[in-house]
Formats: C-alpha cells, sequence, structure tokens
C-alpha cells in the first residue's frame, strides 16, 4: 500500500489532481531528482539545514527551518519555494536552476501530498550517496590539538635541552644522524635575522666574534641573544609576522580604496608589544577585548594601548557601498572570526559558516555561538571612530609646533607655486553651482538632526531617511548677516544633503558662514574645521583631501556645528570654482598642478603629502583611531545564518563555545563563563569573557598554536607544518610530544616570548648547519625529523631592508604614519587615479623600513609583492616562496636595486679613496653587502670583472663598481640563511 | 541541458570535486605543501609550478604528486587561450546587441519599471531609447547595432549572452565579481585560475598578461588581476605596448647587453660556487636558472610587442594608422602575438579611470558610447578575422563585456545618460570551442532584466573553464579549510547552449 505522509491532514483536503496526471506515479519520476540533486547534501550524513532525504521518516522531520512540504497547501511547500530560485538566498539546488523537467517532477509529487511508497519502491538508490571520508567528524573524540595538555616524558639520552631530547630521540629511532653545529659566523647571522630582521652589523660582528674567542661560544650567544633581543629592531621583525596573520592592510579596499584612519597606531602598538615583551596572553586579549579590559586599567599609556590594540578589529576589508548591506555586515563579521579561530584557536572555520564542518568537530550552530561573542561590533562602519588620548610621547607635536610646521609648508608652497611657468594649470575660476547658500533665494533642503555626532552620522551610507528636513540656512534670527530658513537654537546641528557630479572637478569650493564651530565632510571624509564664529560670509577653497573624496554621481556632504554662545547660525554652499584669494586655495592650485600632471619632479605632490604627514602627526590630545567598540551592554540577536546568508535566519543563538575546544581544558581552569546580559555599561562583555577563557581554559589550544607558531618563526615551518589549521585537514605535528613540551615552555615562562626565544634558541637545533650527512639528506629530505637547520630564505622586507643596511642608507626609526618609497610610474598607472594614486615621502622616510611602507589594498608596492608578501585581505599564516623570473628583473633592473647598488658602491669608493686598487675595492663591497671577509679567489674574480667591465664595456670605475655590487645583491647568499 | 551532460553529474569521480568533499589526496596545504589542493593537466604546467612555487616553510616534496585531476573527462579541451577584452564601466546592452524595437517608440515616456543602480532602488524613470539603429548580419541574421558595422561582419562567429546577471551594480564590487568570481575581495582572478590550472606554454614569456587603457586601471586598480591566496607567480603582469613592455624589463640606462650579460657570468659563477657548498639546497640552483630567464625575457617579450615586423595590411586592418583604433589595436594585435607565443590569458580592458575615460556613460551616452565602440570596433572584429586566417580561433577563446549593463531609463532628469544595471546585460564568446552565429537568453521587453535562461557570472566563468579543459566544479584551491573553487563551493554549471 502507499501511504502518504501527510495522510491525516491531505485526507482533510479536497483531492488534488496532480499537475500532469502522467504516469500517476509522482514518486518515481522525484525520486530520480531527489538522488541525483538533493542526496549529496540532504542525505546520510549530510544533513545541511537538518533536512534529509535519506527515508520517508528522515523527511517527515523536516529541517531547521520547519517541514519541506506542507501538509495544508502543498502548493505553497517550500520545496518548491527553493527550487523556483524566486528567492535568491534561498535558491536550490545551489549548482543552479533545475530543468524545467525535473523541476515540473518534485512539483507533481509535493502537490500530490509528497507520497513515499513502502518497502523497496521507497528506498532510495544511495541514501548515503556522499558518505564522509574522515571518521567521526561529529564526535568530540580526541584529536591531538584539543587533548589536554600535560607534560610528555621526557626521552632518555644526553642532551640538556629538552628540545634536543626529543629530536635525537626520534633521529636516534630512524637511525638518522644529525647535521654538526653551524659556524659562529652563521649563526650570528641566521640570530639577527630571526630577531630583528636585519643582517648583523659590522660591529655586532666584531664584539660577538671577540666575544666567542674570550669567553666561549656559550656566553658569548646568550650575551648575543640579550642584545638581539633588547633592539628596538626585534619589535619591527616579530610585528611583520604577525601582521600578516591578521590581514594588516591600511586602506578599506573596493572603489574608493580610503585610508584607515590611524590604522598606523595598531602597527606601532604590535611593535611597542613585542619589544616590550607583553605576555602573548595580555597580547592577545586585548586585541580580542581591549576597549572592555580597559576599565581595569589605571596607567593613561595602558588605557590608550588596550584601545589601540583593538584596531585588529578594523583591519578587513571593507565595502562602502556594498550592494546587499545587511549581507555585508555578515561577511565582516565572518572575517573577524575566520582571523581570530586562525590566529588564537588555529581552526579554520570558513567552512562551517555554511553547514557542519564536515572534518572538524565544529558545527554550523557552534560557528554562529563563536559569532556571537563578536556581534556586538555591528555598530562599526568604516569610518567611525572613538578617541584615543595618547600620554604625550615620541613622534608627537604639539599644537604650536604643528602651527609653526603649517605656516613653513605655506611658505614653501607659495614659493613652488610663484616658480611655476605663466601657462601652468590653474583651477577655472568659473564653476557650476552644486549647493546654492541661502543668499540667493533658493536654498537647498537639507536633512538635520539636533543632536552632537556620532559614529558613521556623516558617511555617504548612513540612512538619513528619518531625520527632518528643512531649508538652509539654519540658525537664530538676528545672527549677523545671516538668512534663516530653519530655526535652530539647540546646542548640536548635523546637516546632510547630497549634490551629483557627472565628472570630478578641478576644484570645489564653499561658501560658508559659521556661528560657532563647524566641521565639513565628504562622502565621510573630514575636509575643512573651523573654530569660532565669523559675522559674514567667506569662501574656503578645499584641498586635496576633499577632491579626492569625490565620486562620479552621487556625493554627501555633511556639516556638523556646535554652539557656543551668542549669535548661532550655519550655512554652507558649494560649488567647483576657484578663488586665488579664498582660504586653501594655494593647496587647491597644488592639487590641479599634480592631477593634470604638470608636477614633473614631483615637488607639489612631496609638499602635499608632507601638509598630510603633519595633519596625521599625533598631537598631545585625543585623537581619533579606528578601535572596536560595541554600542552597549545588548548586542542583536545572533541566528545561525543558513548556508551564511542573513536573509535565511536559523535558530538565535547565544555565546558558547565549540565543544571541540573546550573537552581538554586542565581541570584546574575555570570555566567558560559566557558573559550574561549586563545592564549597562558600553559593551557585552563577550569578547573579554572569550579572552578570559582562552589563555586559562583554553590554553591547550592557544599554547600549541602560538609555540607553533614561534617555532615556525624560527625554525621556518612549524612543528605543525600548517600553524593556520590544527584541523584534522592540516597535517599532524611532526613532534607532537615535543610541541607539547614547548607549549609549556611557553604558559611556564608567563607567556614571555623572549624568554621562550632564549630557550629554544639556545638547542642544538637550532645551532645547527644546514648541511649535513648525506645519508640523513636522502632519508629525510624533507627535514621532518629535525636533522638540520633548513636554509630560509629572506622575506620581501628583509631582503628590502637588508639592501638598504649594506648601502648605509636604513632608517631605522620606530613608529608614526606609513610611508610612500618611490614607486614607478607605470606601476601607479595600473591605479584608476593614476596621479594621486601614490604619495612620496623624503628620502630618509622613504629608506625606512619595510614595516612602514603603506599597505594600499588596490595598490602593491611591486618589489615587496613579487617576493612573496601576501596578500593583505585575508589571514596568512605562512606565506609561499617562489621563485620566478620576474624576481630577478626586479633585483637586477628595478630601480631600488640599482640605486643601492651605487650607493654601496660611493658608500666604499668615498671610504678607502676613489684611487684605490680594485682588490680593495671589491673587498670593501663585499665586507659592506655580505658581512664577511672577502676571500682570495672571489677578489681575483672580481677584479677581473672590473676591469672588464671598465675596458670591454666603457664603464667608469664607479659605475663598474656599481654594477659588482648590484651583483652582490643579487647573490643567493645575500638572499638566503643557512 | 544534454543528457549525456547530466550524466556528468552522477559521475562519482566528479563528486570528489563537490563543496567542501574531502578527498584526502587532494588536501595539500596552501601551507605545508605549498601549493594547495592542485589541478594539473598539462607536463608543462607540473614543471612550472613544482619549480616556480612552494611554501616558506620548506616542505620539500612535490606538492603536485598524486594530486587529483580535476579535469573534466569527457570535455576536450577546446581552448589553450583567453582573450578577455573588458569593457570596463559597463556598455549599454540596448544600445549595442540586445536589440528591442519596442524600446524606441518610449523614448521620453516614463515608465514603471524597477532598477537598481549607483542610485540605489528605482521604481520606474524616463525612457531613453536606443541611440543606434540596428540592422541584421551574417548567415544567422543577427541585430547588430551601428556602434558596430566592423565587427558585425564577425557575428557568425560569436555566441551571444544576452541574459547574464551579476552581484553588484556598483564599480568596485562589480568588477570583482567579473574577474574573480566574488564581491568578497581577496579571491584569486580567472587569469590566475587558468595558469593555475594549466601551467604555461612559453617560460620566457609570463602566463598572465593584463593590458590595460592609458588612461590608466579599473578601479580596485591590480585587485582585479590579483592571485589572492595563491602564489604572486600567478598573479597577471601588466603588459605595455608603448614604453617598457614589462616593469624592471628594461636594462638600466647606460648598461649595455654585453656588460649585463658579464655581469651575470660573473653572478652565475659566485651562485654557482655557493650553491656546490649547499647541495642539499635545490632553491639554489633554481634561482640561478631564474636570472637566465630573466635575461632571456628582455629579449624575449621586446619580441613579443614588436608590432613593426607585422604587414601593412595587418596593421590596417587592425586600424593601426587611424589615431581613434591605434590603441586599442595594438593592444589587440598583441594579444594575438601573445598567445601565438603560448600566454595562457590576456585581458585587454577597453576605458580606464572614471567618467567618460571608460564605458561607464552617466552624461551623455551617445558621446560615451560613440567613443569607446568607435575604438575598439574595428580592432576586435581584426582580432577575429585575424585568428581566424592563422588558425588561431579554434584554440583561443575570445570574450567581451563589461562588469555589467545599463539601465533602459535615464539616470537623470535630462541627458542620455544610463545607470548601472547588474540585472541584466549581454556579453559574447568567440572561438575555442564556441557555437558561432548563436544567441541565448533573453532580457524582458525592455532590456531591464534577465528573464529567460539567466546566467549568472559563475556560469560564465563555468564555461570559460571548461572550455579550457577544466572542470570548473572540480578546480579547486584549497584555503582557509575549504575547497575553493573560481565558481563557488556551491559550482556552477557551464552554459552549454554555447558550447560546440
Amino acid at each position: 500500500m502507499r501511504r502518504s505522509l501527510l495522510l491525516p491532514l491531505v485526507l482533510a483536503l479536497p483531492t488534488l489532481e496532480p499537475a500532469h496526471a502522467g504516469t500517476g506515479d509522482t514518486f518515481a519520476d522525484a525520486r530520480e531528482v531527489i538522488e541525483r540533486r538533493c542526496l549529496s547534501c540532504h542525505g546520510g550524513d549530510h544533513r545541511e539545514s537538518g533536512l534529509s532525504f535519506a527515508t520517508a521518516e528522515t523527511f517527515a522531520l523536516g529541517g531547521s527551518r520547519g517541514p519541506a512540504v506542507r501538509a495544508d497547501d502543498p502548493a505553497r511547500s517550500r520545496l518548491l519555494e527553493v527550487v523556483s530560485y524566486r528567492d535568491p538566498s534561498l535558491a536550490m539546488p545551489p549548482q543552479g536552476v533545475l530543468p524545467e523537467d525535473e523541476r515540473a517532477a518534485l512539483e507533481r509529487w509535493v502537490t500530490a501530498g509528497a507520497p513515499w511508497p513502502e518497502g523497496d519502491e521507497g528506498r532510495l538508490a544511495d541514501p548515503d550517496a556522499h558518505p564522509l571520508e574522515v571518521d567521526g567528524p561529529r564526535e568530540v573524540s580526541a584529536w591531538w590539538a584539543y587533548d589536554p595538555l600535560v607534560r610528555p616524558p621526557l626521552p632518555p639520552g644526553d642532551a640538556e635541552h629538552p628540545l634536543d631530547r626529543h629530536v635525537e630521540a626520534r633521529l636516534a629511532a630512524e637511525g638518522l644522524e644529525r647535521a654538526g653545529r653551524a659556524r659562529p659566523e652563521t649563526l650570528l647571522r641566521r640570530a639577527s635575522f630571526k630577531l630583528t630582521g636585519l643582517p648583523p652589523s659590522a660591529a655586532l660582528r666584531d664584539r660577538f666574534l671577540g666575544a666567542v674567542a674570550r669567553d666561549g661560544f656559550d656566553a658569548a650567544w646568550a650575551a648575543l641573544l640579550d642584545e638581539l633581543l633588547e633592539d628596538p629592531q626585534y619589535g619591527v621583525a616579530q610585528a611583520r609576522r604577525w601582521l600578516d596573520l591578521v590581514r594588516y592592510a591600511e586602506t578599506n579596499g573596493y572603489e574608493r580604496d580610503n585610508p584607515k584612519l590611524n590604522v598606523w597606531r595598531y602597527r606601532d602598538w604590535v611593535v611597542r608589544a613585542f619589544n616590550q615583551d607583553l605576555p602573548y596572553d595580555e597580547f592577545a586579549s586585548l586585541q580580542l577585548a581591549g576597549d572592555e579590559l580597559v576599565e581595569e586599567l589605571e596607567d593613561p599609556a595602558d588605557r590608550a594601548d588596550a584601545l589601540l590594540a583593538t584596531g585588529v578589529h578594523r583591519l578587513g576589508v571593507w565595502d562602502d557601498e556594498p550592494v546587499d548591506r545587511g549581507q555585508a555586515r555578515s561577511d565582516e563579521r565572518a572575517d573577524i572570526v575566520d582571523t581570530f579561530s586562525v590566529a588564537l584557536f588555529g581552526t579554520t572555520m570558513g567552512c562551517a559558516r555554511c553547514h557542519d564542518h564536515k572534518a572538524d568537530p565544529v558545527t554550523q550552530r557552534e560557528y554562529f555561538e563563536l559569532t556571537a561573542h563578536f556581534r556586538g561590533l555591528e555598530g562599526q562602519n568604516y569610518s567611525s571612530h572613538r578617541p584615543v588620548a595618547d600620554p604625550p610621547g615620541p613622534g608627537m607635536i604639539t599644537i604650536r609646533e604643528r602651527d609653526a610646521r603649517r605656516a613653513e609648508l605655506d611658505a614653501r608652497l607659495a614659493a613652488a607655486l610663484d616658480a611655476l611657468p605663466p601657462d601652468a594649470p590653474t583651477p577655472s575660476p568659473e564653476g557650476e553651482v552644486l549647493i546654492p547658500d541661502a543668499r540667493g533665494g533658493a536654498p537647498v533642503t537639507w536633512r538635520l538632526a539636533r543632536r552632537g555626532p556620532f559614529d558613521g552620522w556623516a558617511a555617504p551610507g548612513f540612512d538619513d531617511s528619518d531625520w527632518e528636513e528643512g531649508p538652509a540656512g539654519f540658525g537664530r534670527k538676528g545672527t549677523p548677516a545671516s538668512v534663516v530658513g530653519t530655526d535652530w537654537h539647540q546646542k548640536h546641528i548635523l546637516l546632510r544633503t547630497t549634490f551629483q557630479l557627472d565628472r570630478i572637478p578641478a576644484a570645489l569650493r564653499l561658501s560658508l558662514h559659521h556661528d560657532d564651530d563647524v566641521r565639513v565632510f565628504i562622502n565621510g571624509v573630514p575636509v575643512m574645521e573651523r573654530e569660532g564664529y565669523i559675522v559674514e560670509y567667506m569662501t574656503v577653497q578645499l584641498g586635496p583631501s576633499a577632491l579626492d573624496a569625490l565620486v562620479v554621481g552621487r556625493n554627501v556632504i555633511a556639516v556638523q556645528c556646535e554652539q557656543d554662545f551668542g549669535g548661532q547660525y550655519i550655512d554652507v554652499g558649494l560649488d567647483t570654482g576657484f578663488d586665488p584669494d579664498a582660504e586653501g586655495a594655494p593647496w587647491a592650485w597644488a592639487h590641479e598642478v599634480i592631477v593634470s600632471g604638470a608636477d614633473e619632479d614631483g615637488a607639489f605632490r612631496g609638499l602635499v603629502d608632507e601638509k598630510k604627514t603633519l595633519e596625521d602627526t599625533p598631537i598631545a590630545e585625543p585623537y581619533p583611531a579606528q578601535i572596536a567598540f560595541e554600542g552597549g551592554p545588548r548586542p542583536g540577536q545572533q541566528h545561525v545564518e543558513l548556508r551564511g546568508s542573513v536573509h535565511a535566519l536559523g535558530e538565535p543563538v547565544e555565546p558558547a563555545l565549540p565543544a571541540a575546544w573546550t573537552a581538554g581544558s586542565a581541570p584546574d581552569s575555570a570555566p567558560y563563563s559566557p558573559a550574561g546580559v549586563r545592564d549597562s555599561g558600553r559593551s557585552s562583555g563577550r569578547r573579554s569573557a572569550l579572552a578570559a577563557w582562552a589563555f586559562d581554559g583554553g590554553r591547550h589550544v592557544t599554547a600549541r598554536v602560538e609555540a607553533n607558531r614561534l617555532f615556525q618563526w624560527l625554525f621556518g615551518r612549524g612543528l605543525c607544518r600548517t600553524p593556520g589549521d590544527f584541523g584534522r585537514l592540516g597535517e599532524r605535528p611532526t613532534h607532537p610530544e615535543l610541541l607539547d613540551e614547548l607549549s609549556l615552555g611557553l604558559v611556564e615562562r608567563g607567556w614571555s616570548r623572549k624568554e621562550w626565544l632564549r630557550w629554544v634558541m639556545s638547542s642544538e637545533a637550532f645551532l645547527a648547519s644546514s648541511s649535513g650527512p648525506a645519508a640523513s639528506f636522502a632519508a629525510d629530505p624533507r627535514n621532518d625529523l629535525l636533522w638540520r637547520f633548513d636554509p630560509a630564505r629572506l622575506s620581501a622586507e628583509e631582503f628590502r631592508d637588508a639592501a638598504l643596511a649594506a648601502s648605509g642608507e636604513l632608517n631605522t626609526r620606530l613608529e608614526g604614519p606609513w610611508i610612500f618609497p618611490p614607486m614607478a610610474a607605470e606601476v601607479r598607472a595600473t591605479a584608476s587615479r593614476p596621479n594621486a594614486a601614490w604619495g612620496r615621502s623624503s628620502p630618509e622616510d622613504a629608506a625606512r623600513r619595510s614595516l612602514y611602507v603603506h599597505v594600499k589594498r588596490s595598490l602593491r608596492e611591486p618589489l615587496l609583492a613579487v617576493l612573496d608578501q601576501p596578500d593583505p585581505d585575508l589571514p596568512c599564516s605562512s606565506r609561499f616562496l617562489t621563485n620566478v623570473p620576474t624576481q630577478a628583473l626586479l633585483t637586477l633592473n628595478g630601480d631600488f636595486a640599482q640605486r643601492r647598488a651605487r650607493t654601496l658602491a660611493a658608500k666604499v669608493m668615498g671610504e678607502l679613496g676613489e684611487d684605490a686598487a680594485l682588490d680593495e675595492l671589491a673587498e670593501g663591497c663585499v665586507e659592506g653587502a655580505l658581512a664577511r671577509p672577502a676571500g682570495a679567489e672571489e677578489v681575483s674574480r672580481a677584479r677581473a670583472l672590473l676591469a672588464s667591465l671598465q675596458r670591454d664595456h666603457g664603464l667608469d670605475r664607479a659605475g663598474a663598481l656599481a654594477l659588482f655590487c648590484l651583483g652582490l645583491f643579487n647573490r643567493n647568499e645575500f638572499l638566503w640563511i643557512d | 541541458m544534454t543528457n549525456d551532460r547530466r550524466q556528468d553529474a552522477d559521475d562519482p569521480a566528479k563528486k570528489d570535486g563537490r563543496a567542501c568533499s574531502l578527498s584526502r589526496r587532494q588536501l595539500l596545504w596552501e601551507s605545508a605543501a605549498g601549493f594547495g589542493s592542485v589541478a594539473l593537466t598539462g607536463m608543462l604546467g607540473s614543471e612550472f609550478l613544482a619549480s616556480t612555487a612552494k611554501a616558506a616553510d620548506g616542505v620539500r616534496a612535490n606538492p603536485l604528486a598524486g594530486a587529483g585531476r580535476p579535469v573534466d573527462a569527457k570535455a576536450v579541451a577546446r581552448a589553450k587561450h583567453v582573450i578577455f577584452l573588458f569593457m570596463y564601466g559597463g556598455p549599454s546592452q540596448v544600445d549595442t546587441f540586445d536589440y528591442k524595437p519596442d524600446l524606441y517608440r518610449l523614448d521620453g515616456k516614463t515608465i514603471d519599471v524597477p532598477t537598481f543602480g549607483r542610485q540605489g532602488k528605482r521604481g520606474g524613470g524616463r525612457v531613453v531609447g536606443p541611440k543606434w539603429r540596428f540592422r541584421q548580419y551574417g548567415e544567422c541574421g543577427k541585430w547588430i547595432s551601428d556602434l558596430f558595422p566592423h565587427l558585425a561582419t564577425q557575428v557568425d562567429k560569436i555566441a551571444f549572452l544576452h541574459s547574464m546577471y551579476a552581484e553588484s551594480p556598483i564599480h568596485g564590487s562589480a568588477l570583482l565579481n567579473m574577474n574573480c568570481g566574488r564581491i568578497v575581495s581577496g579571491h584569486p582572478s580567472i587569469g590566475s585560475w587558468v595558469n593555475y590550472g594549466l601551467g604555461t606554454l612559453n617560460r620566457d614569456l609570463p602566463g598572465y598578461v593584463v593590458m590595460l587603457d592609458e588612461s590608466g586601471g579599473p578601479i580596485s586598480g591590480a585587485k582585479n588581476w590579483t592571485s589572492g591566496y595563491m602564489p604572486a607567480s600567478l598573479q597577471g603582469v601588466q603588459v605595455r605596448t608603448e614604453g617598457t613592455p614589462i616593469l624592471g624589463l628594461e636594462r638600466p640606462e647606460g648598461l649595455t647587453d654585453p656588460a649585463q650579460r658579464a655581469l651575470l657570468d660573473h653572478l652565475g659563477r659566485e651562485n654557482g660556487l655557493h650553491a656546490a657548498a649547499r647541495g642539499q639546497n635545490p632553491e639554489l640552483s633554481a634561482r640561478i636558472e631564474q636570472f637566465e630567464l630573466a635575461y632571456r625575457m628582455q629579449s624575449a617579450a621586446p619580441e613579443a610587442v614588436e608590432l613593426g615586423t607585422e604587414t601593412e595590411e595587418t596593421r590596417e586592418l587592425y586600424g593601426l594608422n587611424d589615431e581613434r583604433t591605434r590603441r586599442f589595436g595594438s593592444k589587440c594585435l598583441l594579444a594575438r602575438r601573445l598567445v601565438e607565443r603560448g600566454v595562457r590569458f590576456v585581458q585587454v580592458y577597453s576605458g580606464g579611470g572614471h567618467n567618460d575615460d571608460n564605458w561607464d556613460a552617466h552624461g551623455d551616452l551617445v558621446f560615451n558610447h560613440t567613443r569607446h565602440a568607435g575604438r575598439t570596433d574595428k580592432p576586435i572584429a581584426a582580432l577575429l578575422v585575424d585568428l581566424e586566417r592563422r588558425g588561431l580561433l579554434d584554440e583561443t577563446l575570445v570574450v567581451w563585456g563589461g562588469e555589467f549593463g545599463r539601465q533602459p531609463t535615464a539616470e537623470y532628469a535630462k541627458g542620455t545618460g544610463r545607470d548601472h544595471n547588474s540585472w541584466g546585460f549581454t556579453m559574447w564568446m568567440a572561438g575555442g570551442g564556441v557555437k558561432g552565429g548563436t544567441s541565448v537568453g533573453q532580457t524582458d521587453e525592455l532590456g531591464s532584466k534577465a528573464v529567460e535562461d539567466r546566467f549568472h557570472v559563475k556560469n560564465l566563468h563555468a564555461t570559460i573553464l571548461h572550455l579550457m579543459g577544466l572542470d570548473p566544479n572540480g578546480l579547486s584551491y584549497f584555503f582557509g579549510g575549504l575547497d575553493q573553487k573560481l565558481v563557488g563551493v556551491e559550482g556552477a554549471e557551464p552554459i552549454w547552449k554555447v558550447v560546440a
């Protein structure tokens, strides 16, 4: 007999006629479609959204969104809705809309009440069509990364260092011999790059080798590590590694690719934290929840740092005009969750956003429970910020200094403008009125709010539709020279309106009357501010930042005014004209010179950038920073988002942790305590609850992840070779017990990374040579057993910094706004605004370390990019190492390499005298570039080259020597660490 | 969809490639094995990938060994190369290839039609009738607007996709959508995927070339040819028809070829001695070889871009003698020369920068489209003719289109400008494995929205990969815990109706 799943209700309905009488066996046709199209995700162990077509019974249970077939009205069943593809967020199957005949077959079956025969007829061909290949992913079974962290037994042996005990025990078991200890010179270079990212200076080398001879290696080595760990350049090198992981970039991406306001302060905080050896648990906790933890801090410097640390939440890509705002917010949250999951827990979560993780024990529900910790961040948008108050410190200036430098720059600009030829481009004085001010009798209508500024109010995407409307100007009658269209008598007012552009104008001019303080924003970018009041309209020519903020099409101008006392009035008009006598006119003119391409030697660009740097330089008072904040104690409700879509919400969830993470917590640790609903305060406390657990109950995971990463930083690879994924899709550690030993070692050292490095760098494994017994190489070429120290290629930044160090140009200054090294015109031409795409720093700034080079998502520095600096949009836990000819082209022919080579050659000639023998010069260059004395045969080969370049190729002495230096920078010896 | 294609979906071998499915042998690590789960169809590909990339953490094993071959077993590679002619800014479909005879008489009338562009969602507006006359061409009788008199003669080679839709009507995200498959930033572009899947045919030239407009790059610049989470060696390389063809290719001033050769010989000797003492580091000799490759590239690339060796007839064909078409014509001609020399993927931008420097006709449609069609019509027709007569069209897939199309209604109260439209637009393909003289899909009678046989950008990408002999739903790269795919983890079908 046949039975219907919906029997009782179907009976109550009028008889349903199948859409096509056809065979009358609606199930047979539907079943073919189900087997082909549905089972792989909704069958067997796979139950996307909880729905399974495996059997009549499982199907009858429906999914997390309810029954697939609606008993009371089958024609309106969810199954038919999803296959109709009417709503893209619910459309099924995801591969594409079903062919009409298949869709019709499902419709016939469903409208017939979804009959499902019993017995063989109703048994699907292969209900387990898509079995999992990994065993038992759902059960929280033993897995090395999530197991309790307990001290492993120390293997027997002679070695003192526990690391060596573990390594040697494995080698002995496999019958392999390890490499001997490397030479002190080699170890010096190795330690220097690993800790500071720089080659050792000649002075350090002499000191170290002298100490080895005098005090013995062990004492000299310990002293060397002390010195390198205390070098402020240590923080620069370690910060770079961390920044890869948290996808650090300084712009938002997408069309405008706007800079992130003061984001470099987060970078500086990371450097500082490493240099101060901030314990890793604090380092990570502050990034997770510094805005919540700040309440416990007293010292103003600590408070500022706690806030700046949360800049990590603002590093991601932000689309300022998303096509689907809700989904974009969800994507931003996912970006944050994925980043923290990889960085702190070594778990790739991306998979679980759309369905239960198929390999690791993380369910979709758990993914969104984790997401709920970050839900409160939804008030952030790309332009919102909060004030941070630094105690006065290095890199800051006083207001008086700033004013003096402003005056100086104004004077230099005036001189440069005077020096322009008469036919130099100037913005046309004639302009088109974009927004008339109130004087003309045809005032525009603005949206207004009678309140102080709040986050995001000036952003172009802000929804002001519930604000009141009123004609300009705004104020109290009787204020001098005012034309009041709308009465405003409160303390604050915010105004917004839009204007259209069909092209980007050459100039932008405000007509302005304000009483009192006023700030003007265009598309969210602050473009003008004035304090106090004026008594008649004035004209202000807006500068480069305003012109760069414009877009073709709809632009938003936002004005904030604050009344102090006395009269009150605000009115703003806007046109595209240019008035050479207006306030700000010289800077607007400079912009035109640059954009028109007339700034041939870059002088104007340099001035504009100096001005910008000045305006970005912190003054000893609160500054706006892009940091994390929540709107209040109760974040919005987080739901499971089916298939990662905010338009298909599943069940509501509260903050919780994946069971896999909590299963191995140490017995003495405090249990995870989800922050209860707070009644007051600025934040939910959820992230600080997560942080508190992560380094207590979660330390078996977080310590392993960080110890493995530290090991990776030293040895080039982690003990687990997949530092971003400790799950079943990653590789198992080559030495699991050693990893546990090193993880406990980190916890026991109070999470001090400097102490840990000192400890591990004293092992024979770190001191080993890169070359060892041939039999070991043959048996274990991957060096899984750590029989040698793997040779390492310099990173992109290390290469650039080492070249600058060798040529004597490196500027080791720390902190401050980003820098713009020279960029070839053909690279700038790839930007949609080639002349405005990249700035220009002074030669001294351009020679700073690569960490400070501006990270612009749409325009990457080519030398760094070609040498494998990762794309900054997604977290990178391990860089690639590519070997391609385009690298050789840049290191041979590129301007950067050429300049360093010429400088080094000139330096050596300057030191030794222009008439010095070729041998001497060659020795000097080898010493400068490779930090070692040249060998005798090497010198004779160099002499032959230098002589031939002069004799056969027409180069002069300096030219030949520069070419020789270029060769030195391209030596494998320069690029590789033994 | 034909029956045999449908059976493909049930082929157990293909199921390995489905979303997130785990086939342990496919799982090689972006970090550990250096090179994701791996696609590989050619011997050159394997050699190239194995020799050029691995992770920085020292894995020695060839990451490609034992990798799955996510090649569509039933598909034969029809194309070896792609030339993607990117009409940046978004050409208007109803003024180019999507003939809407009823739209002319509605010109100036206000109608109700939902639209979604940079001005947001609107319920209707003033119709701007098509501004050009359409005529029928070719054996297929295709209606083509007067904007393309030259290209019109080639319609029998072309398959038009009239029912394209994309996920965003905003340039930034729409460009990413068209180039990288997603509106979220950070993912590799299609040229990277093709080179990842197939490897190079000529090691002296980059496998993925991008040629930009003189006015600048598109919005988001290098994000449009990024290799995302894949190695940097797979990103697009910008090649110029004027000046230095490739960044760093030109020797510094005053340095002659023999002097550089002398330096390289010296460097080779020193590096050789260094490597000889370090036999256990094979990367060192690999880098020595890269210097020789770079040296060869210095002559191979200028040779490739040297258009002077082309006959006068060819130069005339591409419009090199006409100032209006010279620049785009040079790029089309160079594209042909590059695919002749084995470059896998060439993308040529028509338009750059902002405003009317590209197809983004918000203000004066007639001015804008006359300008850009005028610059490109003859060169593109020439490219199709030239590829065919050289026997290259069969193995070269030519793709034409922008990141979206334009609305049937006006953007402003006055003028002919149209706003963006991602709900329906036209693209076309020709050559390598494409059924010429066909048109698939339809927009509604206004041309505002795809209504019949709708094709997402993913379907276009799936078609390109399929024609290159790759299985779009199998070509995957392991990153972030997922088997990432150009067509998304959920997959997409090729547009079978245009596959010959």
